[in-house]
């Protein structure tokens, strides 16, 4: 999310905001259902709503394609240093060039004028710089290897979503298992529901039919009907 | 000559690019699975197939079938580099036409002599 897509938000009224779009009714449902609900390992029940966060093969689909956005930018990153590194082992080997060819001039120059001690000194520190300059490129060329293996390493990206993917369709076999398994012939809106309480259940909710008469007559149910409270004045008709 | 790499995994594509860049191979195609490979073969000249197995639309097996049954590519060299490590996958492979095989992860130097090894050009 922007900086600017964030102070949108911020300045809006939050109970106006349409969090998804394109959320269907049954998943805008199951995500207020998630509002009340807390993840915990040590529970084990309610297990969490099919909510967005939820849904384990949208969250597999979300981590393969992200894992594999964030390689291309990781990628992009490697072949950046890959570059620089070059540039700078072209512009070490150049100074090399430039020092070399001065230390060659004052060797000439120191055996010339071995009194001239300047000319010694010079040349000494131009073989430093020599020195200095070989072991920079040979760190150059370790950055390097290092960038190559890190990019081999990248496999590992593709190896890693095949082993996600090899998840996911045994999730969707499982599933498509089970809803075969449990397949109906009556629509689930047809059909009866069910009982909450069926003779022989073990409940302390149950009620024996002395129990029912004992309400009945609790609720003022058992006064036996009248023939006038059922039959209207003007008689049968 | 002209190397397509066949991968739906963006990130493998780079890295074997990347591999057949610093062997000297410059003409390199891109296909993401074997459909948009066969349309790539059909428009341009191909002269090695380096194809993953599993992809969507149509895996890297169905694709080396298609091009071994086309007269222009019957003796095309081709690499599988595939997750699919098991001897049987091995075979079904080399029975549909494949040349060499390759199990991911692999080291640039694996590649360099499969390579090497399928176009004849031991060093």
């Amino acid at each position: 999310m922007t900086q600017e897509e964030l102070d949108s938000i911020m300045d809006s009224d939050i109970d106006e905001l349409d969090l998804d779009g394109t959320q269907s009714e049954e998943q805008r449902q199951y995500d207020n259902m998630t509002k009340s609900y807390t993840l915990d390992p040590t529970k084990a029940w309610p297990p969490p709503p099919p909510s967005s966060e939820n849904k384990v093969v949208h969250q597999l689909d979300d981590v393969t394609k992200e894992s594999e956005e964030k390689a291309t930018q990781l990628f992009d990153m490697l072949d950046a240093i890959s570059s620089i590194s070059m540039d700078v082992q072209e512009e070490l080997t150049a100074t090399k060039e430039s020092i070399n060819s001065i230390s060659k001039l004052l060797e000439k120059l120191t055996v010339k004028f071995p009194d001239m001690e300047i000319f010694a000194n010079e040349l000494n520190k131009s073989q430093t710089s020599i020195s200095a300059i070989d072991s920079s490129l040979s760190k150059i060329e370790e950055v390097n290897g290092y960038v190559m293996e890190a990019m081999d390493t990248m496999q590992y990206q593709d190896i890693h979503r095949q082993k996600i993917e090899r998840v996911v369709n045994i999730m969707r076999t499982l599933s498509n298992y089970m809803n075969k398994l449990f397949e109906g012939r009556i629509d689930d809106d047809k059909r009866v529901s069910s009982a909450k309480h069926i003779h022989g259940d073990e409940n302390d909710n149950l009620v024996e039919d002395d129990d029912i008469e004992a309400l009945i007559a609790t609720f003022g149910k058992n006064k036996p009907y009248l023939l006038a409270d059922i039959i209207p004045e003007n008689g049968l008709g | 000559m002209n190397i397509l790499i066949v991968d739906d995994s963006s990130t493998m594509r780079r890295i074997i690019k990347n591999s057949l860049m610093n062997l000297g191979y410059k003409n390199i195609l891109e296909a993401e699975d074997g459909a948009l490979a066969w349309e790539v073969m059909l428009s341009e000249e191909v002269n090695i197939l380096i194809t993953d197995w599993n992809m969507p639309n149509m895996n890297g097996l169905e694709l080396v079938k298609k091009v071994r049954a086309d007269e222009k590519y019957i003796d095309m060299p081709i690499i599988m580099v595939t997750t699919e490590g098991g001897k049987t996958e091995v075979i079904t492979a080399l029975k549909a036409g494949v040349n060499n095989y390759i199990v991911k992860p692999f080291t640039p130097q694996v590649l360099k002599e499969k390579l090497e090894a399928v176009i004849g050009i031991q060093k």
